[in-house]
């Protein structure tokens, strides 16, 4: 080579060019997906949408609702990896609701759900503070911190088992021999009971209120609750900085989700079968002051024999399910 | 390893040939190039090379662990239930015969002739044989954890535990999910921990007891 042609020259640099090194990425490692774990996407056509890694109750994958293009919704199990548009959400902080309102003399309270400290640390804004009459809520802080605060929302997804439970009802008689308690028992309708665990989205979830105790029920009668619960995810929103109240839920909001369930889970009621076969409990009890007052003196144990009839025939009659870690 | 074998061509001096300097140059710049060594990702471009590494991923190595292999079979990973090992033909999933001897591992077979159920669902599931009369595990020398297939363990598993008429307990270690009737699709693990399990007789005459199992 007499001579240096253009042509191999560029050829050298093209290929110093395209052998040098840019970057050097090191990627996340894939964490381990557990049970119920949430991943989230957006589409404009759809909005936010979860898909959830399938969970089990015993040996069934939960369910969730899924609107086909018929219109018709149906439940699909975990494992056929259904997508879940999300459409329940409340606010928390600027934009928020009560929770409750109360009055203490002629002020009206209320009360917010509290901004977690995680999310006031990314610029969250605190929630409204009623003043006056309580008919025009007033954003708190200045005016530099509206136009860099941000909004949050947030929605639960709950697991729910059915299973069967008892209803009950007390009547007491007074016939000339003695005064008579009658507790008898029937099933809660379970016609509309699904086999499968089931999944739900709710704005706020609300924990249930507990069965009647054995005292309330026995006095009053019962209807204990036909499913079981257990709150799953609480998949949280954060918009962007200085926007307004009623800016819509977009690909610009990001999210976060809190998992209050890691494993698998089993699911028992402390009876099984049909507990309902017997005759409705009839107890004899001696006359006193007041409806009630026979029974709370079989409740306070001073008809021993009766107290142990009516708290046996309560634990074999009334359902309570429970889950735990499989 | 230092650098000094990996450049080779001499200092230009004035009055070099430009054609000579470039010729080292071409033959030096082939060893700058970025070989790919199969342990990383790159991205060519006329503007350079970009290198994706992986970071090592999250590996949850636990009992009954499940993987699908070929013509069906299941290679599971040990799990004990009341620290009992599991055994396929008297084997342990570890591969230990009945007499502590090292034996090869075994693989579970989902039988050929086997059918997933209305929602293309089967299971493989873990199955503990009890005395009826005491309610514990029948003795090591028969073998009490064995791994089973069924398509549904109990239609009404819901009222709690694990429910069985008879002798046996089950535990479901993975869901095998189906394309359609013939073609298994996948495994969906759901046992993950060793268990203790304890059998609850009916209180009641002829009625059923549960198998409990727990972590």
């Amino acid at each position: 080579m007499k001579s240096l042609s253009a042509k191999a020259f560029n050829a050298l640099v093209a290929s110093r060019r395209a052998n040098r090194l840019v970057e050097i990425k090191q990627e996340p490692a894939a964490d381990w997906a557990h049970p119920w774990q949430v991943g989230l996407s957006y589409t404009e056509k759809t909005g936010w949408k979860a898909m959830i890694r399938p969970g089990f109750v015993y040996h069934l994958a939960a369910t969730l609702p899924v609107t086909g293009d018929d219109g018709k919704t149906k439940d699909v199990p975990l494992t056929r990896r259904p997508e879940w548009p999300l459409t329940n959400f409340r606010d928390i902080g600027p934009a928020a609701q009560p929770i409750s309102l109360g009055t203490s003399g002629d002020t009206i309270t209320a009360t917010f759900e509290t901004v977690p400290k995680y999310f006031a640390y990314l610029g969250v804004g605190q929630p409204p503070v009623i003043a006056g009459d309580g008919l025009n809520p007033v954003q708190t802080g200045t005016e530099a911190q509206k136009r860099t605060e941000r909004l949050l929302k947030a929605c639960d997804l709950v697991l729910y088992q059915d299973h069967a439970a008892t209803q009950g009802t007390v009547q007491v008689s007074d016939p000339s021999t003695g005064r008579i308690v009658s507790v008898d028992a029937s099933f809660v309708d379970t016609s509309s009971h699904k086999l499968r665990p089931y999944l739900k989205q709710t704005a706020r979830y609300v924990p249930p209120q507990p069965n009647a105790d054995a005292f309330t029920a026995a006095l009053n009668g019962w209807e204990d609750a036909a499913r079981t619960e257990r709150h799953l995810v609480t998949i949280y929103f954060v918009s962007p900085p200085g926007v307004g109240n009623a800016t819509p839920l977009d690909s610009t909001w990001t999210p976060y989700v809190q998992h209050h369930v890691w494993w698998n889970l089993d699911h028992a009621t402390n009876v099984i079968g049909n507990p309902l076969n017997v005759q409705p409990l009839r107890l004899i009890v001696p006359l006193a002051g007041g409806v009630a007052q026979p029974l709370i003196d079989v409740l306070l144990g001073i008809l021993n024999d009766a107290a142990s009839t009516l708290a046996q025939f309560l634990s074999n009659q009334r359902y309570v399910g429970k889950f735990w870690t499989a | 390893m230092g650098f000094a074998g990996l450049f080779t061509a001499p200092k230009a001096k004035r009055g070099d040939s430009i054609a000579q300097a470039y010729e080292q140059f071409r033959r030096e710049e082939e060893a700058w190039r970025i070989h790919f060594n199969g342990q990383q990702r790159q991205w060519r471009t006329p503007h350079g090379v970009i290198i994706n590494v992986d970071s090592p991923g999250a590996t949850f190595l636990h009992p009954w662990l499940c993987n699908l292999g070929p013509d069906n079979t299941v290679l599971i990973r040990q799990g004990r239930i009341n620290l009992q090992p599991a055994r396929i033909d008297g084997v342990t999933l570890d591969g230990k015969g009945a007499d502590g001897a090292a034996a090869e591992i075994p693989t579970f077979q989902i039988p050929k002739e086997a059918k997933p159920n209305k929602d293309l669902e089967s299971f493989v599931c873990a199955q503990v044989e009890i005395d009826l009369k005491t309610g514990k595990m029948v003795e090591v020398e028969k073998s009490p954890v064995t791994i089973v297939h069924l398509a549904s363990p109990d239609s009404i598993y819901r009222d709690g535990g694990s429910l069985a008429k008879n002798q046996y307990g089950i535990r479901p270690l993975a869901c095998v999910v189906w394309s359609d009737e013939k073609t298994i699709d996948r495994l969906e693990q759901i046992a993950m921990f060793d268990y203790t399990h304890e059998f609850k007789p009916s209180g009641t005459k002829n009625g059923r007891g549960r198998h409990f199992f727990w972590v």
